[in-house]
């Protein structure tokens, strides 16, 4: 039980993640005005889940910091307290501590010191959001007062079942005056409401309960059923008079009763013995659901919280042993191995359930399921035709297929967990700074390996850092520069082939060269007579140790830079490229490989050999006509696509290979890129399928021309083609040749 | 190898041939030896980098090791392996001619290497004279000189440069 | 047979741990993570007593024991709401709408049973 309880909690710590990025994303488009009743309630609703679960599990500090968040967000969505900038402020700042509250929760951070916010909180709720705060110079145009959300609540006393409820406190009957004597008793008379019969409340089912606890009837009352012909079988007509032994508290009594209050007529009365029964005096029971205090108190008794770790290993050990089975007797059909209880341990198929690995157990895994299929094909090639037809082999394949599959989707993730953080560091820099920045995401969704999110966590950090406190420019210059009053920056990742691009572009004062120039003389970076084009003088600025601001400021100058952000990068196999337009702003842009990132390919075949062109590249096909292709200079040529003329690249020019085949006999694919089309003339398209990347950087370095490689189905290797460079290199590539 | 040897030595080497020369590696770098197997070629590499091979779902280059070092390119033949080892990190795989022996040896025994021996010495570790098992299972007491290879000075992202 | 749950939450976890808790006390469940696939679920299923949850995305609890109660086939089958709230304005509501009984998350395994029983024996 506790380790299922520990999956389901690892499962709720995932889903505080995604809850608490919809709730920042929804508070962030409150704050740029949208105050819709949409808006409002998702993000409602995300605080809501993490205050359930985490009321489930325990976490009580949590629950109460997600309750009062809850209850401001409330009466937000109902029109109570409209949203203003101040109050968005707030439930911004609540929303930070509220993130603080799951770290604690997951054992990852001491308990956050939410004094502030919560006394925030309850100045909202005390004003109704009525004082707007201290002024937020910087914030938006007041937001407009939403519309009243969903139906308006019915008061009580407009119920339309026409029962006022009565507070009523349970406590005031937990404790009786005296212990009750077996002598005491309890006179319950009980009549169903239509309601309750309507909702399928069946009484007889409470009237069996009470009977459980030691009740007997003492009378049924019929008066109020009509004749025959008034009956109304949906209707209730029947009132119960029921006895109970006096030692049954009053809340068991009452936790029967539970469902039909309040629109049932239920009396529960003590008959003490010194005072015989004095007719009825009639308590109204109409509230036994825990009181919000109660709500927030662990209900369900928990073994502490260890984080999950799955146990791949043994599953690792599985595919060996099929790997080892396949390879040792490759004709006798081998029994799966028997599931172990590491490998399995999952309480409930449940859909979106989640579990962390190890990334190297994935990695293993991957390499093992890879060379899986291999041993797969083999085992194929030795077999008869007659035996390879078998339905085995085929389903094996088709199954190993899936397993390479599933394994292989298991490392991506959108860049989206990598951004999260930025919103609340782009607040905090905002307070630092005192420049109002506006923040701008693209491409969230890109997805990335597992890897690479995790380790551009702190370049992306510096980037952001150095583009609000150096790129963007102090309110007042802007303004004084005629540019408006609050900088942006906008953070953006999309993949291209085989790489990842993730920019941090701001609109600030660009970079000043001079400066630049003049302070990698004087910290002896470079010579003073140097000549350096623009764009070297902008890397300067990932020289290690330097830093251009005039004072070492808090926020990007703690001892390192943009050279720590270049050697992360770089570690990473990628690169930084910096662009900037004085006055304009500065890029920068982060490339990096994406190890295991899938690509749709399509097998080809140049000289012989095979490649993987990514099919997101590929326009079209074309079998050239004898003429379509023509020679524009000894070693250009172009091919006629429906008047447009194309410029054809070969194998031989590419790479050096020898490739003597006539472009009539081969197949012309035209490939695009930001920079032109290409028509690449390759002898044959062999397939087309999802390939993994394996990057060549891993364990050699970027080959220009090369977007990584992959492993085919038969163990082989083909070379992934970077389009991007290939059309680049269109007129001015250089063939070096091949190693032979 | 004597007792003697045996009981001293602290490290252990693999010993392998390029041409008439005898190299040793740590044999703590070594993953394994595997049979030559044609590996992909790759453009704009130095020659020396033979292509690229799968090892168990890594993708890993293969190095003419003679060419590496400066010498005329290994001729294939039917003891050609490839020694795949792991330098900081990143796999590669050696073409040698032949895998000879693994052989124990102190760290003492290790002599500096002369500079004038291979153009580019600095790969070399040093030098360290082992005995020898003759043919006829007796030992060649004047033993054979082995040139230690500093592997980390041949990590292949050492040539960033060559290869642009 | 043991009685069939339908549990409708948007919330994996809090699914799991229904199924996980009812399982054990010997109910049978099969769940959908909101109102929409609820209801599409009761269809399918036909189940002995639903539990939802109030705050889900596209269809809210209160619409799903609306439409649910508005199928004729279903106007007997017990409908427990399961929600961290517990304003007497939101059960009023989930009354209102058809719901049979309501349980304020969190939830004690036993107590959960119990008002089950009460609603479906």
């Amino acid at each position: 039980m506790s380790d299922e309880l520990d999956e389901i909690q690892a499962i709720f710590f995932e889903e505080c993640t995604e809850g608490l990025t919809t709730a920042e994303q929804g508070l962030s488009a409150m704050q740029a005005g949208d105050v819709s009743a949409e808006t409002i309630a998702g993000v409602f609703r995300a605080v809501h889940s993490i205050k359930g679960g985490a009321g489930a599990f325990g976490h009580a500090d949590l629950t109460a910091f997600a309750h009062k968040f809850e209850n401001v967000l409330d009466e937000v969505r109902a029109g109570k307290i409209a949203p203003t900038p101040g109050v968005v402020k707030v439930m911004l700042s609540s929303f930070d501590v509220l993130s603080d509250h799951v770290e604690t929760a997951k054992g990852l951070a001491p308990r956050p010191n939410d004094a502030a916010a919560l006394a925030a909180l309850e100045k909202v709720l005390a004003d109704k959001g009525a004082d707007d705060g201290a002024a937020v110079p910087a914030a938006p145009a007041p937001a407009p007062a939403p519309a009243p959300v969903a139906a308006a609540p019915a008061a009580p006393a407009e119920d339309e079942f026409g029962f006022t409820p009565v507070a009523f406190s349970l406590d005031d009957f937990d404790t009786p005056a005296a212990p009750a004597a077996s002598t005491a008793s309890w006179t319950i008379r009980f009549k169903p409401s239509r309601a309750a019969l309507a909702n399928a409340g069946e009484p007889l089912l409470i009237i069996r309960e009470l009977e459980t606890l030691g009740a007997t009837i003492e009378a049924v009352d019929v008066s109020d059923v009509p004749g025959l012909r008034d009956l109304d079988p949906e209707d209730a007509y029947f009132t119960w008079t029921l006895s109970m032994p006096g030692d049954v508290p009053q809340s068991d009594i009452n936790d029967c009763f539970d469902f039909v209050a309040p629109d049932s007529l239920i009396e529960v009365t003590r008959n003490e013995v010194e005072a015989p029964a004095p007719a009825f005096i009639p308590v109204p029971v109409i509230e036994v659901t825990p009181a919000p205090e109660a709500a927030a108190a662990p209900e369900i008794d928990l073994i502490p919280f260890v984080p999950v770790t799955a146990t791949i290993e043994d599953l690792t050990a599985q595919v060996q042993q099929v790997v080892a089975d396949l390879a040792a007797a490759p004709m006798t059909p081998t029994p799966a191995p028997a599931p172990t209880e590491t490998a399995a341990p999952k309480p409930a198929s449940e859909a979106s359930q989640t579990i962390r690995v190890d990334l190297s157990k994935l990695d293993l895994l991957l390499n093992l399921v890879g060379e899986l299929v291999i041993r797969n094909s083999i085992l194929a090639d030795r077999l008869s035709p007659a035996d390879r037809q078998r339905v085995e082999l085929p389903e094996l394949a088709r199954l190993t297929r899936q397993i390479q599959d599933n394994v292989m989707s298991l490392r991506a993730q959108p860049i989206k967990q990598a951004f999260s953080r930025v919103p609340r560091m782009l607040r905090d820099l905002s307070v630092e700074t005192g420049k109002t920045i506006e923040l701008e995401t693209v491409g969230e969704t890109t997805e990335v390996d597992k890897g690479v999110i995790e380790k551009i966590g702190d370049p992306l950090t510096h980037m952001i850092r150095n583009a609000a406190d150096h790129g963007l420019e102090s309110t007042e210059e802007r303004i004084a520069a005629g540019k408006s009053p609050a900088g942006t920056i906008k953070l953006s990742a999309e993949q291209k082939g085989a790489r990842i691009f993730v920019r941090v572009q701001d609109n600030g004062r660009g970079i000043n060269r001079e400066r630049v120039k003049a302070k990698a003389i004087e910290k002896g970076i470079i010579s003073a007579d140097a000549v350096l084009s623009n764009e070297e003088i902008d890397q300067l600025i990932c020289a290690p140790g330097f830093s251009t601001a005039e004072t070492i400021s808090n926020i990007s100058g703690r001892g390192v830079g943009m050279d720590v952000v270049r050697s992360n990068v770089e570690a990473l196999g990628g690169r930084v490229e910096i662009h900037s337009v004085p006055g304009e702003g500065t890029t920068f842009t982060m490339i990096l490989p994406l190890t295991l990132a899938i690509l749709d390919g399509m097998i080809v075949r140049l000289a012989n050999q095979r490649f993987v062109l990514p099919l997101a590249h590929v326009l079209e096909t074309v079998q050239p006509e004898a003429g379509q292709v023509k020679r524009t200079s000894p070693d250009s040529e172009v091919i006629d696509m429906r008047g447009e003329y194309v410029p054809v690249k070969r194998a031989t020019e590419i790479f050096g290979l020898n490739d003597d085949r006539k472009v009539e006999d081969s197949l012309v694919v035209i490939v695009e890129s930001e920079h032109g089309k290409v028509g690449l003339v390759v002898d044959t398209i062999d397939d087309r399928r999802e390939v993994v990347i394996k990057s060549l950087d891993q364990n050699l370095h970027p080959i220009r021309g090369l977007g990584g490689a992959t492993i085919l189905g038969d163990g082989s290797i083909a070379l992934i083609l970077d389009i991007e460079a290939l059309v680049a290199s269109t007129n001015r590539y250089t063939p070096k040749g091949l190693a032979a | 190898m004597t007792t003697k040897t045996e009981t001293a030595s602290d490290c252990k080497i693999v010993t392998f041939t390029l041409g008439k020369q005898t190299f040793g590696i740590d044999m703590g770098a070594l993953i394994e030896i595997r049979e030559w197997d044609e590996p992909t070629p790759l453009p704009n590499v130095p020659t020396f980098i033979k292509g690229v091979s799968n090892l168990r779902g890594n993708v890993i280059p293969v190095v003419g090791l003679a060419e590496r070092l400066g010498w005329e390119p290994s001729v294939l033949h039917a003891r050609s392996c490839i020694l795949v080892v792991s330098i900081s990190g990143k796999q590669a795989g050696f073409l040698v001619d032949e895998v000879n022996d693994i052989v124990g040896i102190t760290r003492g025994e290790i002599q500096p290497a002369p500079e004038v021996e291979t153009i580019e010495s600095s790969v070399i570790d040093g030098l360290v004279r082992i005995s020898t098992r003759a043919k006829d299972g007796t030992r060649d007491e004047n033993g054979t000189m082995v040139l230690l290879l500093d592997l980390e000075a041949l990590s292949l992202t050492k040539h960033l440069d060559m290869a642009a | 047979m043991s009685k069939l749950i339908l549990t409708v939450d948007d919330s994996a976890s809090m699914r799991m741990l229904l199924k996980t808790s009812l399982t054990a006390q010997g109910y049978r469940i099969e769940s959908a993570n909101d109102g929409e696939h609820g209801l599409e679920r009761m269809h399918e299923v036909k189940p002995d007593l639903l539990i939802t949850d109030i705050n889900m995305p596209k269809m809210d609890g209160f619409e799903l024991i609306e439409a649910v109660r508005g199928v004729p086939q279903f106007k007997g089958t017990p409908i427990l709401v399961l929600s961290t709230e517990f304003s007497d304005e939101k059960k009023q509501r989930a009354r209102s709408a058809g719901a049979t009984g309501w349980i304020t998350k969190p939830f004690e395994a036993t107590k959960l049973g119990a008002a089950i029983r009460r609603v479906c024996p």
